[in-house]
């Protein structure tokens, strides 16, 4: 096999491995978008209504399936519009409105209709978000991610199948001379194919440890830098689950390429003969 | 050892090219095959070594009968068949040993045994001093005496030779067939193909001649001593 084949080969286990990091890290994302959100719900007040803020949370304090509440300070939910204000003396200017966080139990959760009814009551123009509307479609995102993760995954598994069975078949043919000249010495097919997949299995080794080291690396550097460089993210992890399948890339990209090389290589044998 | 019974062959749709060929190859016994360039001897030459089956007829070889034989019984029975190439088909990338050694780890033999016999042999031809010579470092007479220590180092019961002279010059040519007629006093049945009819009268051995596609038995010629 050439260097640029052992390349090939390096490169497709790299993608595979980060493709799959790729995807597991999303699945993980998703998981704690959904942990850290579901729980969460805020009522606001309208800035012309702050006055009921202590008599709302008053009235959240008493209902069951609402475990903590907490009136968010005013300098808090500046620094939260900062980003999209970009000017510290407009959000200090601007009239704001009472935010007040609330953490729910998941396992009996409040019913949102009467809470909503509740609320409007104590504080005219009082809104209750359970965040679902934008994080249904954060979440949506994550799984798609995750799916088009996969998909490519199985597209770069027989991308690299066929690449290892055209390989194959062109040394096959360049040698073809010899295969005839250990036919007619009294070698069997399958003693060709298995010439040709210890051959096979040398330089994919050296592909595949290659590729390994990379996506290795690529990997731990995501791990590492993405909650600073991706925003919404605080942190990429991978379980342990996922450092075995992760593991599995390499093993399984040399044993799928072994058994493409031998079943190739075993029927041109057959057909050269 | 090879028996033809009324075996035809043609390629393809083409003409047939060998026909009605009916012939037996006793064990022990040596055979030149002789005839016009083109007149089919290779031909026949790979229907002996199993490359190439009769379109009709009966060939029998070593017992088996060739048209029914299975494809997984072909390795074996080719193992107990030696040829040597009109053009030695040596592998450049391995040396005179290993090519030689070649026969013998297909057969599965073990190395050490593997050594003594490939050395046995190699020195056998004269080679003994070009074990780890690459066939390129070669000169055509040596490359054909490593392609012949590579067909008779299994020990094969019939021996297949074509043209083994054809490129090597006359006294070579006579040396080679001395390696040959040792191997038939060792109990080999042999079969040479070749055109060299002066090398040929310089032996006692009967001629098979091919012409127009039939085969025609003849006997050797009294060689004076």
């Amino acid at each position: 096999m050439s260097t640029l084949s052992v390349l090939v080969t390096g490169l497709m286990v790299a993608l595979g491995i980060l493709v799959l990091a790729g995807a597991a890290a999303l699945r993980h994302v998703d998981s704690e978008w959904r942990h850290a959100l579901v729980d969460r719900w805020t009522v606001e007040l309208d800035s012309a209504h702050a006055a009921d803020a202590d008599h709302v949370v008053g009235i959240l304090q008493s209902q069951s399936g609402i475990g903590e509440v907490r009136l968010v300070p005013p300098d808090e939910i500046r620094r939260l519009l900062q980003p999209w204000l970009h000017d510290a003396a407009l959000t200090a200017e601007l009239p704001l409105p009472v935010l007040i966080d609330l953490k729910i139990d998941r396992t009996h959760p409040p019913s949102e209709a009467a809470l909503t009814q509740l609320l409007s009551a104590a504080s005219p123009g009082a809104k209750l978000d359970d965040h679902g509307s934008w994080t249904r479609d954060l979440l949506r995102l994550a799984e798609a991610g995750e799916a088009i993760g996969l998909a490519i995954f199985g597209a770069i598994a027989l991308t690299a199948m066929l690449t290892v069975a055209a390989t194959a078949r062109a040394r096959l043919a360049v040698n073809a001379q010899e295969i005839e000249l250990l036919h007619s010495l009294g070698a069997s097919d399958g003693y060709i194919a298995g010439q040709f997949q210890a051959g096979a299995l040398r330089s994919t080794s050296i592909g595949v440890v290659i590729g390994t080291v990379i996506a290795g690396a690529v990997v731990a550097v995501l791990l590492k830098g993405a909650p600073s460089m991706i925003p919404f993210i605080s942190q990429l992890r991978l379980a342990p689950i996922d450092w075995a399948v992760l593991a599995a890339v390499p093993v399984g990209a040399l044993a799928l390429a072994m058994l493409v090389t031998r079943w190739t290589a075993y029927g041109l044998a057959r057909r050269l003969s | 050892m090879i028996s033809f019974d009324n075996v035809g062959f043609r390629y393809g749709v083409g003409p047939e090219i060998l026909q009605d060929v009916s012939i037996s190859i006793e064990a022990g016994s040596f055979h030149f095959l002789t005839g016009a360039s083109g007149a089919g001897k290779t031909t026949l030459l790979n229907m002996m070594h199993l490359s190439l089956r009769p379109t009709r007829g009966f060939l029998s070889i070593l017992g088996q009968d060739v048209g029914t034989l299975r494809r997984a019984k072909m390795p074996a029975l080719r193992r107990q068949i030696g040829m040597v190439f009109q053009d030695f088909r040596l592998l450049d990338h391995m040396s005179a040993f290993d090519n030689v050694a070649l026969p013998l780890r297909l057969a599965g033999q073990r190395e050490r045994e593997i050594r003594r016999d490939v050395t046995a042999i190699l020195e056998w031809v004269g080679l003994g001093d070009a074990l780890q010579a690459s066939p390129r470092a070669l000169s055509g007479g040596e490359q054909q005496r490593v392609a012949i220590a590579r067909a008779v180092v299994g020990r094969p019961g019939i021996l297949l030779a074509d043209e083994p002279t054809g490129s090597v010059d006359e006294a070579i040519g006579q040396r080679i067939l001395r390696l040959f007629e040792e191997l038939h006093r060792l109990g080999t049945a042999i079969v040479i193909a070749t055109h060299n009819r002066s090398l040929i009268e310089r032996f006692p051995h009967a001629r098979l001649e091919l012409t127009d596609g039939r085969l025609v038995r003849l006997p050797g010629r009294a060689v004076p001593q």
